[in-house]
């Protein structure tokens, strides 16, 4: 064999064997979750007894602290990069800024969960509370949105600025104009990146609502939560097959509304990029 | 010289950080004329267009010194609104640059930053600006279109009516037909022509055919024995080109440097 059809098999190997992995993995989830799966299972309250329990209190968790802390991240994430790309001028300031980001984006997420409920829960009082844990997440995800904002923005030519400039344009409108509408579609691309880590974070809602088990429904920003990665977790934890089974159709659910608020921003991104036309 | 000055230049000097590549700049502009500013690459004729319409101010590190007066205004002095001063100063650069949005958007644009939202005005604006651009009968029937199908001529007149539709006193150029074909090259040519008289036109040109065919002024820019660029030159072209006082001149006009 030559050394070029070696290479080749090498990197299609490299790229088969994860698919695999992933395939393998969510034939598993479907086999054994998808009996599972019903409405009063989605719809119904938890149970001692496996065989009548439901998830709809950390289903609801779930979109109430994810979409939060979505809407929470990239509001902010798009403030701080219009404010770092444009009305900083300073280059130093700037890098500063910069490695900063990059720096809160290593940190494991499991130190977000502590300083949010120190600083959050305690601290203002909140709680273990939907607010404690949105405005938590929206932090650790704001490094993935305000990075991938920064380059949206940083990839608009000078030359649209300057010229928008010659125009008699204020800085605002500069932005508001220019800016914003070229910037808005990628940096919502960058923000359904951070939706999956999002979605998925166990760790630091668990040092924040630390319910794994619960039969109300959060309502008001206050209440306590849970949400599915935390019932996931405590179901794979235990040894009967059966929680297994419903680790699964957890994770199913999980994985739609995961696609389902996915696509929402994508449709978002769509129809903002269509904006543009406008501008 | 001749006409009245409308803008008026007292020892103009434009630094990058610390490095001073303009110096001395003592020049008036003629009202209703077309100036050429020529010279070889890097003297600073970029950076002297944009101190004229205070453009400079939002390139990080460029810092200009001394006066430049606009109708006898100092626009560096305090108080002066610089996003006014830039619509009656207004600007083309070299590169097309087209907004992602309709041709008739692209036109618009200005007016609408402006603060123009009456629809009908816009309308008309547009209409008159791609005219004067000599660009009406070629989008007339796709003024929805996309702005980037337009082809790179195309797209510089789209650029030019943008400008004129706000109806600006002083026109600005840097070189905005180098990217551009003899054909499309001739059209922004003539309609500058079709505009002298009604605005003051400056404009950077590397074509000394192209400031021969169109300026009434010429005015050359060369880099001193310190790569400080400086005018050396400046008069009605016809004078500067047959009898030009610097010898620099004599050689970069007839092709020996630059
Ligand atoms: N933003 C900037 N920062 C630092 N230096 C700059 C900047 N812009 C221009 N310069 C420098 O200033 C000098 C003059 O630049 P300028 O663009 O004004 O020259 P020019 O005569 O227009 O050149 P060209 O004919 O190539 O367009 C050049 O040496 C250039 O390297
Ligand atoms: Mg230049």
């Amino acid at each position: 064999m030559d050394r070029d059809s070696l290479m080749k098999i090498l990197t299609a190997s490299a790229l088969i064997t994860p698919l695999l992995v992933l395939f393998t993995l969510l034939s598993m989830i479907l086999w054994d979750g998808l009996p599972g799966l019903s409405l009063d299972f989605i719809l119904g309250l938890p149970s001692g007894r496996p065989e009548e329990t439901g998830i709809l209190p950390a289903l609801v968790g779930s979109v109430y602290v994810t979409g939060l802390a979505i809407i929470i991240s990239f509001l902010l994430g798009l403030g701080i990069s219009i404010y770092l790309t444009e009305f900083v001028e300073d280059e130093r300031v700037r890098s500063i800024f910069y490695f900063v980001v990059d720096m809160l984006a290593g940190v494991p997420s499991v130190v977000y969960g502590i300083v949010g409920l120190a600083v959050i829960g305690i601290g203002l009082g909140l709680g273990r509370s939907v607010l404690t844990g949105a405005v938590t997440l929206a932090f650790l995800i704001l490094p993935l949105v305000t990075v991938a904002t920064v380059e949206a923005i940083r990839s608009i030519p000078d030359s649209l600025r300057l010229a928008t400039y010659s125009l008699g344009a204020s800085r605002l409108e500069v932005v508001t104009h220019v800016i914003l509408p070229m910037a808005l579609p990628r940096a919502l691309t960058g923000t359904v990146l951070a939706i999956a880590r999002a979605i998925g974070e166990a760790a630091p809602i668990l040092v924040i609502s630390g319910v794994l088990f619960t039969r109300s429904i959060p309502i008001s920003l206050l209440d306590e939560f849970t949400v599915l990665p935390l019932v996931i977790f405590n179901w794979v934890m235990r040894p009967q097959e059966v929680y297994m089974r419903l680790a699964s159709s957890a994770i199913i659910v999980l994985l739609l509304l995961y696609i389902g608020i996915s696509s929402i921003a994508i449709y978002m991104r769509y129809s903002s990029g269509r904006r543009i036309r406008e501008v | 010289m001749g006409g009245r000055p409308i803008i008026k230049t007292v020892g103009l000097r434009v630094f990058y950080g610390d490095r001073k590549i303009l110096d001395d700049v003592d020049i008036e502009i003629y009202e209703g004329s077309i100036t050429a500013v020529i010279g070889p690459s890097g003297t600073g004729k970029s950076s002297l267009l944009r101190s004229l319409n205070r453009l400079n101010d939002l390139i990080p590190g460029a810092r200009v010194e001394g006066r430049v007066y606009y109708r006898g205004m100092d626009i560096y002095s305090e108080g002066v609104n610089v996003y006014y001063l830039r619509t009656r100063i207004g600007m083309v650069f070299q590169k097309p640059v087209v907004f992602p949005t309709s041709i008739y958007e692209n036109v618009a644009f200005g007016l609408r930053i402006n603060g123009v939202d009456d629809e009908e005005v816009i309308r008309g604006r547009v209409e008159e600006a791609l005219r004067q651009a000599a660009l009406w009968d070629e989008v007339r029937d796709r003024l929805d279109d996309d702005a980037y199908n337009l082809s790179t001529g195309q797209q510089q007149r789209l650029c030019l009516a943008r400008t004129l539709a706000i109806r600006p006193d002083v026109l600005l150029l840097d070189e905005p037909t180098s990217y551009l074909d003899p054909r499309s090259t001739r059209k922004v040519e003539d309609v500058l022509l079709s505009l002298k008289g009604m605005m003051t036109i400056v404009i950077v040109t590397h074509s000394l055919s192209q400031a021969r065919r169109i300026a009434d002024y010429l005015l050359v820019v060369m880099p001193d024995e310190d790569n400080v660029g400086r005018v050396i030159e400046y008069g009605p072209a016809e004078e500067v080109f047959n009898n030009p006082r610097d010898e620099r001149t004599r050689e970069y006009v007839s092709g020996l440097i630059g």
